[in-house]
């Protein structure tokens, strides 16, 4: 299974590096326009969230996933443990809005860093094919 | 250089300065390394702001030059004048703003997009790939994405126009729809910050998350591009999560 792995400084600026490279794994797998721009947001939701997790984290890395016709995706962020953890309202919002953009998300913690992981699959071109 | 025009430009450039703050030296040496500003300006035109307000920038930067450059300290003019009139560009780019504007070839290549997967759309009954889309528009996939990248990270339409002057009727008949988020789970909570958001904002949340239309959909519907759903609802969640954080912080 290939897998592209992609770091960036933990900063909310760099996020558009990690969603353009996502949209442009899912053009080559023919996900839909509908669908790219789905993940792109799915992308931003994720990291934004991420980086409200965690004190002073220094590296955001997604690993993206291609198979047939679906990419997987695990946003992951280091740094020390916030204090005040976000939960409660953008806990909600974020399952909620990574649930109606994503097949699947959940929350994954690798080796002590919180990350996101979320599934989507080419719903609209593979029923065209 | 041997070459021997160029060293009779030089002596007489050398000339040149040694009379300023002369006015008509100056001007004759404007004119003299002219050429200079024109190939800087061409070297920045990819960045898609018309040449002659580059040439007009860069003039400047030629300007600054000639009036600091010192004689004595043994180098040629040229290789002062370059380092400041590229200087002069970066800085214009970057007070202009450039990163934030959208190169004029890109901006085309949006708009040429924003009818192309609209009629795509309604040719195929569903959202277009990006390869179909690339057909189409005679794009490779790569200007495809790139024009994507673009319309996320720029502005070609303003984000706050009116969606559509004769559909207001179906605004305020949806009214009510948008008030629903309120109630549901997940929603529920960020009740007071959906309560601030306009109501078209509300209605693009409701559509997506609670009716769970695809954005090209909602474009239809809404009777506004696809690229201008994507802009807006990016834009939404972002003042949400931002009104979010800041309620918990």
């Amino acid at each position: 299974m290939s897998e592209i792995r992609l770091s960036v400084p933990a900063r909310a600026d760099y996020v558009h590096v990690l969603r353009s490279v996502v949209a442009s794994v899912a053009a080559k797998l023919d996900f839909s326009y509908d669908d790219i721009e789905d993940l792109r947001l799915a992308v931003d939701e994720a990291c934004a969230y991420l980086l409200g997790l965690r004190e002073g984290p220094t590296i955001l890395t997604l690993s993206i996933t291609p198979s047939d016709g679906s990419v997987d995706v695990l946003a992951s962020v280091d740094g020390a443990e916030a204090a005040e953890q976000a939960k409660g309202l953008q806990a909600n919002m974020i399952w909620h809005l990574l649930g109606a953009l994503t097949d699947e998300a959940r929350f994954e913690e690798q080796s002590g860093q919180p990350g996101i992981r979320f599934t989507k699959s080419a719903a609209s071109a593979s029923a065209a094919r | 250089m041997t070459d021997p025009e160029k060293e009779i430009q030089e002596e007489r450039a050398t000339e040149l300065f040694a009379m300023l703050p002369d006015d008509g030296a100056r001007e004759e040496l404007v004119r003299m390394f002219f050429p200079l500003v024109e190939y800087l300006s061409r070297r920045f035109r990819s960045r898609g702001e018309p040449l002659d307000d580059l040439v007009q920038v860069a003039s400047i930067g030629l300007l600054k030059a000639i009036d600091r450059f010192e004689l004595d300290r043994g180098v040629k003019f040229s290789t002062y004048a370059v380092p400041t009139i590229i200087g002069e560009l970066k800085r214009h780019f970057r007070d202009t703003g450039w990163a934030m504007r959208v190169p004029r070839r890109l901006q085309e290549r949006a708009l040429l997009l924003r009818s192309v997967i609209a009629d795509s759309y309604q040719e195929l009954g569903r959202s277009p790939t990006v390869a179909e889309i690339g057909r189409r528009a005679g794009l490779s996939e790569e200007d495809v994405l790139e024009a994507m990248d673009t319309m996320h990270a720029h502005s070609v339409e303003s984000l706050d126009a009116p969606i559509d002057d004769d559909d207001n009727s179906s605004m305020t008949t949806l009214g009510a729809e948008d008030q629903l988020i309120e109630q549901l789970e997940g929603w529920a909570d960020v009740a007071p910050v959906l309560r601030t958001l306009p109501e078209r904002e509300r209605l693009l949340l409701y559509y997506r998350f609670v009716a769970g239309m695809p954005q090209s959909q909602i474009a239809e519907k809404l009777g506004i591009s696809q690229m201008h759903v994507s802009r807006l609802l990016a834009r939404t969640l972002e003042t949400l999560r931002s009104a979010v954080t800041g309620a918990e912080g």
